[in-house]
């Protein structure tokens, strides 16, 4: 059966920011956030854009997890402005705001949550999209994926559409110099997660793999460089890379459980995105792997990093543990506990827990299938950093 | 019925489907706030399928109360429709009920709400893993 791989152009390195002197157009709609822009790298890209006679607007009102309402608000600016560039400039929630009001620029009709995969949008009429990712994770300046909270419930979920796979990625170290380290490590983790992911979803493919085996073996050597010294710019650069190969291996291909458990704990706990689905990974691993052709993926991972054995099942384990043991090299935290849930309440959002995970599309990607009560047994081992042994 | 299978697409064969999902755990799980009706449709191919068959499912709170086949007019808050050749292979797992939609092999009735889809996309997998548990001959074979 045939199948598809979408990915955008994608301009790495130093000084890849120049590439923006290459676009056409008129008007350029500036998706970022409060903090991006006190941290002055708004200044540089409009810089570049004023150069080039572009109008600009500069929206900098992108929430952390955003919500349909600011995702409206920012295609309001789009709609009013008549953008026909759109340029991310932020981690993956200014990029997802900007991908989603997009959407709704195309379509403003449309309800944000039945964003889906099959119906076509149109938004290459309207404008292009450019992403300029400041953190080094989500891989969004390259995916099909869009993650948005419900305002009532404050619920986040997950779609996907391919046209919503950006026109241009520009991976400039610039933009993440000064990500602090607890940003650094759980955006790292997020791309591990997708990468792990990615290589044992039902969707998986060759083109996903190839993306997934580099992703994996740089996030090793890089993520904890990248941690323990911010000013190494070089492993910013490096870790820049793994995130977006990362992110190509899980657009074309999906994530599952960690993520369908993570978006939760964003939703309930409010817990960052990173962190929750990087602490979820080794404990959906421990699940997985009893079943065969999962625990054989598993050991090919974990022989990218040295980790080699007879029985596919005993190797995915320890490549568990060794995903542990990279956590708390870069202080990224193991179990809910040691991110400072306190039990009560985590036993208050217990049931709304395993109910947005089991609403959450990534769960059908599981290579081993679940129910309310697994995943209910999965958050209480992820609460006491108890390894998983059913 | 000598060897247990059900001629797919058939009566029996529905019947059957309602007793296994019915008999599902994960479907009963995943499904169980859903309320709304389902029509599964095989077009026609103008070779072994002449007309569309349509199977009619009301599926309330994890279980199906009801499923026979329908006429061209029944109408359902969704519909699941593709060709025969599809439909067999979706059965055999060659197809995935999800990816089969964006490959167009499968498609969902037009104004089908979507957003309720995309909370439910684990009841909608296990109604259609289901389908793979029915013992079926299909009627080409
Ligand atoms: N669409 C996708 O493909 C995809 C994939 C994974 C995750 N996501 C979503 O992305 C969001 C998480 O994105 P994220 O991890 O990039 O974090 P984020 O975008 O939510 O940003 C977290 C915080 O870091 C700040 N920040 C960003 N860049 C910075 C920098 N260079 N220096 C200092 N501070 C900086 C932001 O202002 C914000 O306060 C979640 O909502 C998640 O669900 C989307
Ligand atoms: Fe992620």
């Amino acid at each position: 059966m045939s199948w598809e791989y979408d990915i955008p152009k994608i301009v790495f390195g130093e000084d890849a920011i120049e590439e923006l002197n290459r676009l056409k157009g008129n008007s350029a709609f500036l998706v970022t956030d409060g903090v991006i822009n006190k941290l002055g790298l708004v200044e540089k890209v409009v810089q570049i854009l004023s150069d080039n006679q572009w109008n600009i607007a500069v929206w900098d009102c992108a929430e952390q997890d955003p919500r349909v309402s600011s995702v409206r608000e920012a295609a309001e600016g789009m709609r009013n402005f008549c953008a026909d560039i759109i340029v991310a400039l932020g981690g993956g929630s200014v990029m997802d705001t900007a991908k989603a009001a997009w959407a709704l620029y195309a379509q403003p009709d449309m309800d944000l949550t039945a964003l889906n995969p099959f119906e076509e949008l149109g938004v290459r009429e309207k404008a292009k999209l450019i992403c300029i990712p400041t953190t080094s994770g989500t891989g969004s300046e390259v995916t099909k994926a869009v993650v948005i909270r419900e305002d009532e419930s404050g619920r986040k979920f997950a779609t996907i559409n391919p046209e919503l796979v950006p026109d241009l990625a520009i991976l400039d170290p610039y933009f993440v110099k000064d990500l602090p380290k607890n940003l650094t490590a759980w955006t790292g983790m997020d791309a591990l997660t997708h990468a792990v992911e990615a290589y044992t979803s039902s969707w998986k493919n060759a083109f996903s793999d190839a993306c997934t085996m580099k992703a994996v073996k740089m996030v090793f050597e890089w993520l904890p460089k990248s941690v323990a010294d911010t000013s190494d710019m070089d492993a910013r650069g490096k870790m820049q890379v793994a995130a977006c190969l990362a992110g190509m291996a899980f657009s074309n291909s999906q994530v599952a459980l960690a993520h369908s458990l993570g978006h939760s704990l964003g939703s309930v706990l409010r817990l960052h995105h990173g962190m929750s689905v990087g602490m979820a990974l080794p404990y959906t691993i421990e699940y997985c792997c009893t079943d065969e052709d999962t625990a054989k993926y598993y050991a090919e991972l974990a022989a990218i990093i040295g980790i080699v054995g007879k029985k596919p099942e005993t190797v995915a384990r320890k490549f568990a543990e060794a995903i542990r043991v990279l956590m708390e090299k870069i202080d990224s935290p193991t179990s809910l506990k040691a991110a400072k849930v306190t039990k009560k309440k985590f036993k208050e959002g217990l049931n709304k827990l395993v109910e947005y995970a089991m609403m959450d599309a990534a769960i059908t990607m599981s290579p081993r299938n679940t129910d309310s009560n697994i995943i209910k047994r999965i958050y209480m081992a992820m609460f006491d950093g108890e390894p998983i042994d059913f | 019925m000598g060897d247990n299978k059900f001629i797919f697409p058939s009566e029996e064969w529905i019947e059957k489907y309602e007793e296994v999902l019915n008999a599902s755990k994960e479907y009963e799980d995943a499904a169980y706030d859903w309320e709304g009706d389902f029509v599964f449709e095989i077009e026609p191919d103008g070779e072994i399928i002449k007309e569309s068959i349509r199977f009619y499912l009301d599926l309330w709170h994890g279980k199906c109360r009801s499923a026979r086949m329908a006429g061209a007019n029944d109408t359902a808050e969704f519909t699941y429709a593709g060709p025969y050749k599809n439909w067999k292979l979706l059965f055999d797992k060659k197809i995935d009920p999800i990816k089969g939609l964006m490959q167009r092999k499968f498609k969902l009735g037009k104004g089908n709400d979507m957003g309720k889809i995309m909370r439910y996309t684990k009841a909608a997998m296990e109604l259609v893993n289901a389908t793979t548990k029915v013992p079926t001959k299909f009627l080409d074979e």
